[in-house]
C-alpha cells in the first residue's frame, strides 16, 4: 500500500482578496509498515495536507494517490479511497454521537455493509489495538475519560479496517499515560504492515516514533529525511514555529564543542555520551 | 488591570447532574493575587472543572468559592467575578463565537458595555499582544488551529482580566508559539495577574510559583515545581505523569555527578552547569 502525493497546491478563497496559499508543490510518499510524521508551524498547512489524503479536500492542482488510485472530484474510486485511508480529525471525541461504544464503532463498518460476524470481527480488534476492554462496548461513549474517549473515536475509524491512518494531533490534550497508549497503537498499527502518517507539531514525539519525518512551513516541505537527518538539518536551519527539543539542542552544543562524538534527542544516549567524552 | 485576584475553595465538591461520582471532593485551596499555579492531573482528575468554579461557570455542589472575597455562588457576584477572571479553554471552537477575527476578539468588551473607543483600543492591544494583528479582518475559519487558540486567548485578554484561566491552553501550538504564548503570559503575570494553568506538559510549570495536583478529584500534593521534580517515579507513575525529558536528562547527569543536585531541569542552568 503506497500513498504518493505528487506536486501538491491548494489555495484557500482562491480569487478573493483573503486569498492564501496554503499548500505549494508539496510531493512526498509513504508506504506500508512506515510512520511519517508531518511537522510544522501552526498554520503550515499540515491539517490542509492531511485533508488531502482521503479525498476530504480534493486536490486543486497536482496528485494524490492511494494504491495506485487517483483522489479526483466525481471518481469512482473516491469511496474505495475513503474506505483506505482513515482520518482522525484534531479532537475526534467532538464527533462521537452514538449511545453507546458499540454503536458508534457500527456506524463506519455499516456504512460499507459490513455486519454479522464481521462486522463483530473488526469492532473487537478496533477495541484490542486501541486498548480498550470489551465491557466498554455497552458504556454512553459520553460518560468516558477524555482520553478513553479519544480513544472511542480513534477506534471508530480503525473498525472500517483503513490500511492508512492519518492521524492529526491525535495527542494533544492527552495526559502522559494516555500519548503514550497512543503512541503504542500507532507502532502497532506500523506492525500490520500499515501505514500512519502523523501530523503533529511536536518535534519530540516525531523524533521519536518516525521512520520518515517532513517538515514543513508556510506551506512548502523545507525538509524530509530520517529522525536523524530532520534532527541536523533542524540544528543548522531555523525553521518558523520549530524550537529544538532541549536535550538535542544541548546535544548540539556539546557536539559543536568537541565533547560528544554525535547528536541525539534521547536523555539516556546524551548522558552517556556526556559520560564518555570523545 | 490593577493587581491580581485571589481565588479561594473551601471544602469544594462537585457533581455533575444525574452523575453518580463527584468530580471534585472538600478541596481546599487558596491562590494569592498575582500567583502563577500549576494544576497537574490526569485526564479525568477534575482540573477542568477545578477551572470553571474559578469563574463561576459551574457552583460548587458543596463548600465555598470566593474570587476576591465574592460567593461565586451568588448571583449578584457573577458579573464582577466574570469581569475579574477571563478563561481559555483546551479547544479554542468552545469559545469562539464570532466569524471574524476583530469581531470575536471584541465580543467580551461589547459585553461588558464599554464606549466603542475603548473596545477598539483593547482589540487592538489583544491582537497585538497575541500576535494576530494582521489578521484582523480573517474569516475565523481560516486559521489554523494555533491561530485559533491565540485567538481565544485575545478574547480573554480584551476583557482586561487581573485573573487568567488557562485550561491546556497552548495544546494546539507549534513549539515557538508555545514558548511566545507562555511569554505572553509571564508578561502578564510580570504587570499582576493570577495566573491558574491546567496543563499536560510539565516542562511548561517551570515558571509557575506552586504546582497543584489532583488525583480523582482531591488535591493530593502542592510545592514548588522544584520539589515536584523531586518527587519519586512511583508519583509520577501513580498520577501518569511523564518527566520532560530535560528533566530526565537532569535526573542522570546529577547522577553521574556531572551537575550538582541543586541544579532545575531547566535549559539555561544545565548549559551553565556543563559550562557551555
Amino acid at each position: 500500500m503506497l500513498i504518493e502525493v505528487k506536486s501538491l497546491y491548494h489555495t484557500y478563497d482562491e480569487k478573493m482578496p483573503t486569498e492564501w496559499p496554503a499548500l505549494t508543490d508539496i510531493s512526498f510518499t509513504a508506504a506500508g509498515g512506515e510512520i511519517v510524521s508531518v511537522v510544522g508551524h501552526t498554520g503550515s498547512g499540515k491539517s490542509t495536507l492531511a485533508q488531502h489524503l482521503n479525498g476530504l479536500i480534493i486536490p486543486q492542482r497536482g496528485e494524490v494517490i492511494v494504491d495506485g488510485m487517483h483522489v479526483a472530484a466525481k471518481s469512482p474510486q473516491l469511496r474505495q479511497i475513503r474506505r483506505l485511508v482513515g482520518l482522525v480529525f484534531q479532537y475526534p471525541e467532538q464527533q462521537i454521537f452514538a449511545e453507546t461504544v458499540e454503536e458508534e464503532l457500527s456506524f463506519a463498518p455499516l456504512n460499507w455493509n459490513v455486519s454479522g460476524m464481521e462486522l463483530k470481527e473488526r469492532i473487537s480488534w478496533a477495541m484490542e489495538l486501541i486498548g480498550l476492554e470489551d465491557s466498554l462496548l455497552s458504556q454512553n461513549p459520553f460518560e468516558l475519560s477524555g482520553g478513553q474517549k479519544r480513544r472511542v473515536a480513534i477506534a471508530s475509524v480503525l473498525a472500517a479496517d483503513p490500511q492508512i491512518l492519518v492521524l492529526d494531533e491525535p495527542t494533544a490534550g492527552l495526559d502522559a499515560g494516555g500519548s503514550a497508549e497512543l503512541v503504542a497503537l500507532i507502532k502497532k498499527f506500523r506492525r500490520s504492515s500499515r501505514c500512519v502518517i502523523h501530523v503533529t507539531h511536536d518535534l519530540e514525539l516525531a523524533l521519536c516514533i518516525s521512520d520518515r519525518i517532513i517538515v514543513l512551513a508556510n506551506g512548502r516541505i523545507v525538509s524530509q529525511g530520517t529522525p536523524l537527518q530532520i534532527a541536523e538539518y533542524l540544528c543548522r536551519n531555523k525553521v518558523k514555529g520549530l524550537a529544538l527539543p532541549d536535550v538535542l539542542s544541548l546535544s548540539f552544543e556539546l557536539r559543536e564543542a568537541g565533547r560528544t562524538a554525535g547528536i541525539t534527542w534521547e536523555p539516556e544516549r546524551l548522558a552517556a555520551m556526556i559520560g564518555a567524552p570523545r | 488591570m490593577a493587581g491580581g485576584t485571589s481565588l479561594s475553595l473551601q471544602g469544594a465538591e462537585f457533581q455533575y447532574p444525574g452523575s453518580p461520582r463527584k468530580v471534585l471532593r472538600g478541596v481546599d485551596l487558596e491562590i494569592r493575587a498575582s500567583e502563577w499555579v500549576a494544576v497537574l492531573g490526569s485526564n479525568g482528575s477534575g482540573k477542568s472543572t477545578l477551572l470553571k468554579l474559578f469563574n463561576a461557570l459551574l457552583i460548587p455542589t458543596q463548600g465555598i468559592c470566593l474570587v476576591d472575597g465574592l460567593r461565586a455562588d451568588t448571583q449578584d457576584a457573577v458579573w464582577d467575578i466574570r469581569s475579574k477572571v477571563s478563561l481559555v479553554f483546551q479547544n479554542p471552537e468552545d469559545q469562539i463565537v464570532a466569524s471574524i477575527v476583530e469581531e470575536d476578539t471584541a465580543f467580551g468588551p461589547e459585553n461588558l458595555g464599554l464606549p466603542s473607543e475603548e473596545i477598539l483600543r483593547r482589540v487592538d492591544a489583544a491582537l497585538t499582544i497575541t500576535g494576530l494583528l494582521d489578521k484582523r479582518k480573517k474569516m475565523v475559519s481560516t486559521l489554523s488551529g494555533g491561530q485559533k487558540q491565540r485567538l481565544a486567548l485575545a478574547g480573554a485578554l480584551a476583557i482586561e482580566p487581573s485573573c487568567l484561566l488557562l485550561d491546556e491552553a497552548t495544546s494546539m501550538l507549534d513549539p515557538m508559539a508555545r514558548i511566545e504564548f507562555l511569554d505572553i503570559i509571564k508578561r502578564e503575570r510580570k504587570a499582576g495577574m493570577t495566573i491558574v494553568q491546567v496543563t499536560h506538559r510539565l516542562e511548561e510549570i517551570t515558571a509557575a510559583d506552586r504546582v497543584v495536583v489532583l488525583e480523582c478529584g482531591s488535591l493530593v500534593w502542592q510545592g514548588s515545581p522544584c520539589e515536584f521534580f523531586d518527587k519519586p517515579d512511583e508519583f509520577f507513575a501513580r498520577m501518569s505523569f511523564a518527566r520532560p525529558p530535560l528533566a530526565v536528562l537532569r535526573d542522570l547527569l546529577v547522577k553521574s555527578g556531572a551537575v550538582q543536585r541543586e541544579t532545575p531541569p531547566d535549559i539555561r542552568r544545565i548549559r551553565e552547569a556543563l559550562c557551555l
